[in-house]
């Protein structure tokens, strides 16, 4: 089946169209979903939720990219809303916990920042890796996600997240910096 | 000791090698059942939507035979009050004629 006549049927929801489209995607986008979460359930959840808001709005789909490139730029939003949503949680945890009031259970923020911090020393490089790729601001958790872990080319990644391969370069050279940066002092303080 | 370079290199490479023993689940029948019972649910709502503009277009349409039906009898019962008033003040038959015809 060509890319054209996938749409066709994908617009009709044809079911076995529907089939062959997971089948041939869901690999990559697995992937994608995989070395940006870290966390194979999650990936899951959102490769099967870039699947769905595929298939809902494969109406309003106009072809000026591919389909691969408009699949996988679904799937790279469904990624920067896991996120975003991690972080608002993250969020309220801090505050909640500012304001616990158990005298048994003293406000504990900075104990248990210093605690993750020695945590951190003893973690695994790949382990340090992901920590330090998670604090990365979002384009450049992208960029490099897509690029390093995911394999994707420069034009591809320019392609899916709709900038110039200048930005593109332009977000790992910042993304690699803060990287060499935070792995350097995790190398010291292992060395020690 | 390593450069900073070098260790970002293992890292990655480490990082790559642990995800890359992660198998990717078959989820094509977990989508295709998710699809089947959105587009059902949609077309439910589609379905619902048409009943309900059905239903407001009979109801108007309804509303319009009650009105137009009192606004008639109400025009017939004018004209009848008119023509008894015809009746008792004049004995000219030309007028009751032009009123009737009107």
């Amino acid at each position: 089946m060509n890319e054209t006549e996938l749409i066709l049927q994908l617009k009709s929801q044809d079911e076995k169209a529907i089939r062959f489209f997971v089948e041939r995607y869901q690999q990559q986008v697995f992937t994608i979903t995989l070395k940006f979460v870290f966390n194979s359930l999650d990936a899951e959840d959102l490769t099967q939720e870039s699947f769905m808001d595929a298939l809902s709005h494969i109406n309003t789909y106009d072809e000026q990219a591919s389909l691969t490139t408009w699949l996988y730029r679904i799937t790279v939003n469904r990624c920067l809303m896991y996120i975003r949503a991690q972080k608002r949680k993250k969020r309220f945890a801090i505050i909640r916990s500012i304001f616990q009031t158990d005298e048994d259970e003293p406000i504990a923020i900075e104990d248990k920042q210093a605690s993750a911090e020695r945590d951190l020393m003893n973690l695994e490089l790949s382990q340090q890796l992901k920590t330090a790729i998670e604090r990365l601001p979002e384009n450049q958790r992208m960029a490099f996600s897509l690029i390093y872990l995911s394999e994707f080319s420069y034009a591809e990644v320019a392609q899916i997240l709709e900038v110039s391969v200048k930005a593109i370069e332009s977000l790992l050279s910042r993304a690699k910096s803060k990287l060499r940066l935070e792995l350097k002092e995790f190398s010291y303080e292992n060395a020690g | 000791m390593k450069t900073p370079d070098d260790l970002l290199k293992q890292a990655i490479d480490d990082l790559n090698s642990e995800l890359n023993q992660v198998n990717t689940p078959d989820l094509t029948n977990r989508i295709i059942s998710r699809a089947r019972n959105q587009s059902n649910s949609n077309q439910s709502i589609i379905t619902l939507k048409r009943f309900a503009i059905a239903a407001a277009i009979l109801l108007s349409v309804l509303n319009g035979t009650v009105v137009w039906s009192t606004m008639s009898e109400t025009n017939d019962q004018n004209q009848t009050s008119e023509l008894e008033t015809v009746y008792q003040n004049s004995s000219d038959w030309s007028t009751l004629l032009t009123l009737n015809e009107n």
